[in-house]
């Protein structure tokens, strides 16, 4: 059975159950992967998967059930489990199914093809091969990867909204291993982007290289509170890692402090945080939610300022305002949830050097670990294993590694007055680099390999 | 879900028509269930069924996979042909081949199966837990409870002659409390689950008592000042604590990274890694328990596989192809979250055995540290052995007494540093529940020890202002 002979059989089961509201979520996606190790393609795979949910709304409540079996079977299964799941749950007048209605913003599906086997092969022999051949530090290339994956989907509802959406991204990744005084360090650089034209396979292998060498003969450091200037790729994974604070849902529910602050001055004067659905260098794109809503580009914080949050349907009508377009599935199997698109911070004007001119004396924290264990938006503490660099006398020094640093994210917020201006796009978040006056740091490890 | 033997035959030769040299057929039928209660309210009540199978080519070291949802004979010979295009040996006459007669008995027994139970029933279990939650005290401002299910059905056949069926059946609680004074929030978290039907919250875990832990919790920290950071000892208790021999170095006895040279415990059987008072154990045949199984996902029975006795490295936790690449046979420990992957070595049950020292002692002789009574979540990097991890509940050890509790802390360290560092074990070992997630995805493990101590870790932690 295909996907609309599947839709079909659900609608009419619907309408023999009586079932009058619900929406159907559809995903399908092809993937190619190429790994290339040791002069042999590694590993290759070619994954293909179909995933359909069924929503539907009675007396205010909203059951769900979803499959990968597109069978007869299985659509009268999807009706019956979800619409009988209801019976559980607790009736809010705020549960709905999009009306529809709107208008969309004009945004084309990626054509993109796929790639042909050999091509996806070039590129990966051609990543081992430059990082093997970059330094003499190298002693091993454990990942050059190529991928290229379609991802479709289609929402069709009750009300009649009909929507399909096509993305394609390619991946790289490159991950080299240096050895230097019998220390060995590793680093690992990737790139997602939409077309074979904007990949850059080389400048990919360049920097895993020069990270990789760059964290040679780190040692710790004292345990003290200090400025920190964090690398822009560190701002991502945190921002990326907290986004949560961000959305109404969380915020009506206590799991985020941001609930009665529209309007307040949140953050340092500085810092404009963005969700843009339709950001121009980012392969996922959209110009509608899971939902079915148009999807827009929305300032949350405005030069400090708390603008707004984000909502789906639900939160935004408990909450007394519009959605805006953030009803986002974390995969096509899970409920409606309040995310993101593409969040970035807005770019500052200061260079990195001064940047490290302003920090005088303090660390350039360029790699942390341990968020997804730690970072808590209800609370906003963090406490992260970190490495990068030292600051003295406003110049970027030796490398340093094994130290923790704490703190809190809405802290980090209102302290981060200092932004510098080189932005980075990674996946959905993007962010400068920036200063923070004072961090707690805990190190000191000493171990004879690398004390220096 | 099985696949009849002249079917999976014609499959797996199809694989194995470009030259690879062995083929494997994955297949799985999954039914998942999620009921969540948070802010006094059943807001989601969700089933699905997960379909499909992959099948895997190897030729020497080099694998190839392929996936699709269409498990008909044609669907997966097309499926085997896609595999199999990606290698370019030639094709030749290959044997039929000799199926293995062989029973694969299930020793994790299930009385409730997931989808025979009601939805009414859970939904009573689920509130339950909530209120427990939610009612313990004033200063909890939310809860949220949720009820996990899933009921794995999997078949393996391979070119080696393996046939074979396994269910694994999980039943889990995820249980939250939120603290708050109305300036900060605190949270209080526990997890149980067994590899069992739903019967199990009747039997081995007490929903009431878990609840009332994790709201203590919240309340605990909600009260707690910042951790000081620095360096120090660390009493680590039992249970959930065990998620420091797994980030600082089960991770690291994996073949894959092993298997690579991306370990820093490549090539060190023998030697002493850790102080002679650990033994530590990967057991994937523990009787319902979270991370057990009847047979991995290679279709190679689960054992009890020590890998370190007395601190002397004894074994690694191998997996087919990472075992050709160090020239070792599997132990049974190959896994993948679903057939969307493909396996590797990764942990089930792994523990630090219990020891001689005494409990009492073992913080009685702490002049100024650290009890790490709960652990959160952490991760490691192999190659270096660099690891971290986030202490969800702590309390100051002052003159050998347990203090005031702190919140915010991280441990970080090297693995084979720490291991070195191990000064008492215990001997209260119990087990704690939770998802590891690695290149063949996301697997329910275990991991346990009882009440250690390590005599120095950097701590993470915050300066009061």
């Amino acid at each position: 059975m295909n996907y609309q002979e599947f839709k079909e059989t659900i609608i009419e089961t619907a309408k023999s159950l009586g079932v009058d509201t619900y929406d159907l979520f559809y995903v399908h996606g092809d993937s190619i992967s190429v790994y290339v190790y040791d002069n042999v393609v590694d590993n290759f795979s070619s994954n293909t998967h179909t995933g359909i949910c069924f929503r539907c709304l009675i007396d205010g409540k909203m059951g769900l059930s979803h499959t990968q079996l597109l069978s007869r079977e299985e659509a009268h299964r999807l009706v019956k489990d979800a619409s009988e799941s209801t019976e559980i749950l607790s009736t809010t007048s705020d549960s709905q199914i999009y009306k529809g209605g709107a208008t969309y913003p004009p945004l084309a599906s990626s054509t993109e093809e796929a790639p042909s086997v050999e091509t996806l092969k070039e590129i990966a022999f051609s990543m081992e091969s430059r990082a093997k051949n970059a330094d003499s530090r190298i002693i091993s290339v454990p990942y050059s990867i190529a991928e290229f994956s379609s991802h479709e989907e289609a929402i069709y509802n009750s009300y009649g909204v009909d929507l399909k959406n096509r993305q394609t991204t390619y991946t790289i990744v490159s991950e080299v291993v240096v050895e230097e005084n019998g220390q060995k360090k590793d680093a690992l650089e990737y790139q997602t982007c939409g077309t074979l034209d904007e990949l850059t396979p080389n400048t990919i292998v360049d920097k895993a290289v020069t990270r990789a060498i760059s964290t040679l003969g780190g040692s710790s450091v004292a345990s003290e509170k200090i400025p920190v200037v964090f690398e822009n790729k560190v701002v991502c994974s945190l921002l990326g890692a907290f986004s949560s604070v961000f959305s109404g849902d969380a915020a009506r529910k206590g799991m985020s402090l941001l609930g009665d602050k529209i309007g307040n001055e949140i953050a340092a004067p500085s810092i404009t945080i963005t969700d843009d659905p339709l950001y121009s260098k980012s392969p996922y794109r959209s110009a509608f939610d899971d939902e079915g809503v148009p999807a827009f580009k929305k300032n949350i914080i405005e030069n400090g300022v708390l603008k707004t949050l984000l909502y789906d349907l639900e939160s935004a009508s408990a909450v007394g305002v519009e959605t805006t377009g953030n009803g986002r599935k974390a995969s096509y199997s899970s409920g409606i949830n309040v995310m993101p698109f593409n969040l970035y911070m807005q770019s500052g004007t200061l260079t990195l050097d001064e940047l490290f001119h302003k920090a005088e004396n303090g660390l350039f924290v360029t790699g942390v670990k341990g968020l997804h264990a730690s970072a808590n938006a209800a609370t906003g503490d963090f406490s992260l294993e970190a490495n990068g660099f030292i600051i003295q006398n406003g110049k970027q020094g030796r490398p340093v590694e094994q130290f923790t640093i704490a703190g809190n994210f809405y802290e980090f917020l209102q302290s981060a007055q200092t932004i510098g201006n080189d932005f980075f796009f990674q996946d959905t978040v993007g962010a400068p680099s920036l200063l923070i006056d004072k961090m707690d740091i805990a190190g000191g490890i000493t171990n004879e390999e690398d004390t220096k | 879900m099985k696949i009849e033997k002249s079917t999976a035959e014609r499959v797996l030769l199809a694989a194995l028509s470009t030259g690879g040299d062995f083929a494997e057929i994955f297949a799985e039928d999954t039914l998942t269930g999620n009921i969540r209660m948070i802010d006094d309210k059943i807001d989601s009540a969700s089933t699905g069924k997960f379909y499909g199978a992959g099948i895997r080519v190897l030729k020497g070291v080099n694998c190839v996979y392929a996936t699709t949802n269409d498990l008909t004979e044609k669907g997966l010979i097309t499926c085997a042909k896609k595999a199999a295009a990606s290698l370019d040996g030639n094709p030749s006459t290959l044997p039929p081949i000799q199926w293995i007669d062989r029973q694969y008995p299930n020793h994790h027994p299930v009385d409730l199966y997931p989808s025979t139970v009601a939805f009414k029933q859970k939904a009573e279990l689920v509130k339950e837990a909530y209120h427990t939650l939610k009612d313990f005290n004033a200063e909890i401002v939310q809860a949220s409870s949720s009820l996990i299910e899933r009921d794995q059905s999997v078949f393996i056949a391979n070119s080696n002659g393996v046939y074979a069926t396994d269910r694994r059946v999980y039943s889990r609680m995820a249980l939250m409390a939120i603290a708050s004074d109305g300036i900060e929030n605190q949270m209080g978290f526990e997890g149980p689950g067994m590899l069992k039907g739903f019967e199990t919250f009747g039997s081995d875990i007490n929903i009431k008592e878990k609840a009332k832990v994790a709201a203590e919790q919240a309340i605990t920290m909600l009260h707690a000042k910042n951790c000081p950071a620095g360096i120090m000892p660390v009493a680590i208790e039992n249970g959930f604590g065990g998620v420091l021999f797994h980030e600082a170095c089960g991770h690291s006895l994996e073949a894959t990274s092993v298997s690579k040279g991306n370990s820093e415990f490549t090539g060190r059987l023998g030697d002493q890694i850790a102080s002679t008072k650990v033994t530590a154990i990967d057991d994937g045949t523990m009787v319902s328990s979270w991370g057990s199984l009847n047979i991995d996902d290679e279709g190679t029975p689960t054992q009890r596989n020590v890998l370190i006795d007395q601190g002397i490295l004894k074994g690694y936790l191998v997996d087919l192809l990472g075992g050709r690449r160090m020239n070792m046979a599997p132990t049974g420990s190959s896994r993948r979250e679903s057939y969307q992957y493909t396996p590797t070595s990764r942990m089930n049950n792994t523990y630090i055995a219990n020891g001689e020292d005494d409990n009492d002692e073992i913080i009685s002789s702490m002049e100024e540290g650290l009890y790490a009574k709960k652990m959160g979540g952490g991760s490691v990097n192999p190659l270096t052995g660099e690891f971290n991890f986030s202490v969800a509940e702590g309390y100051l050890v002052k003159n050998g007494k347990i203090t005031e509790p702190v919140r915010g802390a991280s441990l970080i360290g090297k693995g084979s540093q720490i291991l070195l560092d191990i000064d008492r074990v215990g001997k209260n070992l119990d087990h704690g529940v939770g998802m590891c997630g690695s290149i063949s995805g996301n697997v329910p493990v275990t991991v346990g020890q009882p009440l250690i101590r390590v005599s120095k870790i950097t701590v993470g932690g915050r300066q009061e202002d």
